[in-house]
């Protein structure tokens, strides 16, 4: 797997926990949700403010930590199915873009 | 509810509509091949992109039904700001580099790359259709509302049917088909991107003039009553309607402009009075809640609050489709076919992120906005934030209708689009048995688009009764049924099948629709039937029909012959 695609996946989990843990106060625990927590705000609002700017804050860092990859072109890859005697890929795979 | 006609606010919205027509028809004049209708050459700059991302994904129900979620059932709406934003992270994290490698126009593209499969083609254009129409009816009841609201013109009822609402829906429906058959994938660009960015300032706008107001203890202009009088019937409904605010911290009767903290804060003692149901319509009987309540999870969502686990199930399968959801959107997926490579797919998710997630924040102020001015209508709460903005004055309730107009004509021409290519280039190649040339694309697209119009108008008359954010949180639960487990199986399990992935969309779609269909909502919104009880024991199918999909396809796929090419393993190294 490419390195993109492995942080990727490490930030989706990452994300994907912390919005578990809010439906799961919401759905098991919903009367923490009332508790102020911070400048009058409750647990709802902060949490759920909180999920927004994460997921522009991790996206931010995420596309900062990218590195630029070269994919194979479609062309490449349809010859080399099309040398194996493998399926031809769709013709839109094969004119590339 | 605005009693006369405002043709200042008629004059501006006209200019509106006028110019985001004209800059269609000037661009769309070059879209002649299938490459520039369906994916503007893939020569739109990613922040461009980015923000028409924005401008496609905030549809109606983002900036109506959310906003009117919120003030009438307070935080419940705003657990779809979150849920909608959420669901980007997975098309950021896990989709958008490899659907914008494995695709060149539509969503069926990126399914079929790996086997060359009729069958994968035929299922994802079906899906393609299914979704968007369900996403389509939505986007058709805001217009329907905010036309109605915008030429306030004497109710007209037709048995059952409010012709107003159908005028609206029709007028919009109309220039939608226009905007597509003349034109395509560049000017619908530009429309989303000019519609994104205008939503988003002047909702800023709007909300700073909501915390300069501030809140004041009004009174309201029904008696109030306390809730413990009403008949328990009504109960249940007292959160529902808020009107008036009849008490604010420290006793005061005014608090002057707020910090945006402040005016969230002051929520926490605050009181309230609210309308009521009784016997099905709506009555101006008040009761009495207390902000803080209607800051917590749970006022429309009444299972959070239940013991029983099965009530609970409705939000909990809710949430899990909105997070699901985005990155199974065949709209938005089309979108990553405008730009040139994966890293300006990557650049355009994050501005489209930063932008989507600013306006969400905003949708709790505007909500919570709406209802401290109490200017509502009691049987549309769509319709919250443009009264909101009508307490301004005529001028800027005219500016956030024709915004809110013009959000419903990008995303509905966006949602068309999909459409239009799913039929023209997926399926229209199986009907005839050869491949179209582009020309031929195009003209069959421009047919298309008219055909799903049409219905399209006709759904958004028979689902005017429901809040549009409802309405698009089903649209979620059957993209993520239909899509999401053959996408996710396709890029991260080498063993997935071409059958198992057309058995996965089918009975995804098709068991999502048919949960929908059955649930109480429907029986009492749209068949008319003064029932309380469905046969689906939630409303929101996700929670099953999303595992279902995946099972569907790990099992069908075990059982059949394994793929032997390598292709995809190579694209998405």
């Amino acid at each position: 797997m490419a390195r993109n695609a492995r942080l990727g996946l490490v930030f989706f989990f990452i994300y994907a926990a912390i919005y578990t843990g809010f439906v799961a106060i919401c759905t098991f625990r919903y009367d923490w949700m009332g508790t102020i927590v911070f400048a009058g705000l409750n647990l709802a609002v902060v949490y759920g403010m909180g999920l927004i700017a994460l997921a522009v804050v991790m996206a931010v860092i995420y596309m900062l930590m990218c590195k630029p990859e070269e994919p194979p072109s479609a062309t490449a890859v349809a010859n080399e199915v099309g040398s194996r005697g493998g399926p031809a890929l769709s013709a839109h795979a094969t004119t590339g873009r | 509810m605005p009693t006369h006609t405002s043709y200042l606010a008629i004059t501006i919205f006209l200019a509106f509509v006028g110019f985001t027509l004209g800059l269609s028809f000037w661009l769309g004049r070059k879209a002649k091949t299938a490459g520039g209708y369906f994916a503007a050459h893939g020569e739109i700059g990613w922040f461009v992109n980015g923000i028409a991302f924005a401008g496609d994904y905030l549809s109606a129900a983002s900036f109506l039904g959310i906003c009117g979620m919120i003030a009438f059932y307070g935080y419940d709406g705003f657990l779809y700001s979150i849920g909608f934003l959420a669901g980007w992270v997975v098309a950021l994290f896990v989709i958008a580099e490899p659907i914008k490698r494995l695709g060149r126009y539509t969503f069926a593209d990126a399914l079929d790359s790996k086997f060359n499969s009729r069958g994968i083609r035929l299922a994802a254009a079906i899906s393609t259709l299914v979704v968007s129409m369900f996403y389509l009816i939505p986007q058709m009841v805001g217009a329907g509302s905010l036309l109605k609201a915008l030429l306030a013109l004497p109710a007209h009822d037709w048995h059952g049917i409010d012709l107003n609402h159908t005028i609206g829906v029709f007028v919009v429906g109309s220039v939608v088909i226009l905007i597509v058959t003349t034109a395509g994938m560049v000017s619908t660009t530009w429309v989303q991107f000019i519609k994104g960015s205008m939503l988003v300032v002047f909702c800023a706008v709007l909300v700073v003039a909501i915390l300069v107001r501030g809140i004041s203890v009004t009174k309201p202009t029904v008696p109030v009553v306390a809730a413990t009088s009403l008949p328990a019937t009504t109960a249940p409904a007292v959160a529902a309607k808020p009107t008036s605010i009849v008490r604010l911290p420290d006793g005061a009767l005014q608090t002057g402009g707020m910090s945006p903290t402040g005016f969230i804060a002051a929520f926490d003692d605050m009181g309230i009075a609210s309308s009521v149901k009784a016997a099905g319509k709506p009555v101006y009987a008040t009761g009495h809640v207390e902000g803080k309540d209607f800051l917590m999870p749970g006022n429309y969502y009444k299972g959070i609050r239940s013991s029983e686990l099965v009530k609970k199930l409705d939000f909990v399968s809710l949430m899990l489709a909105l997070f699901c959801g985005t990155a199974s959107l065949p709209h938005i997926l089309i979108r990553y076919y405008t730009v040139k490579d994966a890293a300006a797919a990557r650049k355009s998710t994050v501005v489209g992120i930063a932008a989507i997630g600013f306006f969400y924040v905003l949708t709790l102020f505007i909500g919570l906005g709406a209802m401290v001015n109490g200017n509502l209508d009691p049987v549309d709460s769509n319709m919250a934030a443009p009264l909101l903005a009508h307490t301004f004055g005529d001028l800027p309730f005219a500016l956030i209708t024709a915004i809110a107009f013009t959000t419903v004509l990008g995303t509905v021409s966006g949602l068309i689009l999909a459409s239009a290519g799913a039929i023209a280039h997926d399926l229209a190649g199986l009907i005839v048995r050869e491949k179209l040339d582009g020309v031929q694309q195009v003209k069959v697209a421009k047919i298309a688009s008219v055909g799903v119009g049409l219905v399209a108008i006709v759904l958004g008359v028979l689902f005017s009764k429901f809040n549009v954010t409802f309405l698009v949180g089903w649209a979620f639960n059957v993209a993520a049924s239909a899509n999401l487990p053959a996408i996710v199986m396709l890029l991260f399990w080498r063993r997935t099948t071409k059958q198992g992935m057309i058995a996965s969309i089918l009975v995804g779609c098709f068991g999502s629709v048919g949960w929908l269909l059955l649930t109480k909502e429907a029986f009492v919104n749209v068949y008319g039937q003064a029932t309380s009880v469905g046969v689906m024991p939630f409303s929101q199918p996700g929670i099953v029909t999303i595992p279902l999909a995946f099972i569907v396809l790990i099992v069908v796929s075990l059982l059949t012959k394994p793929y032997s090419g390598r292709a995809l393993d190579r694209v998405t190294a």
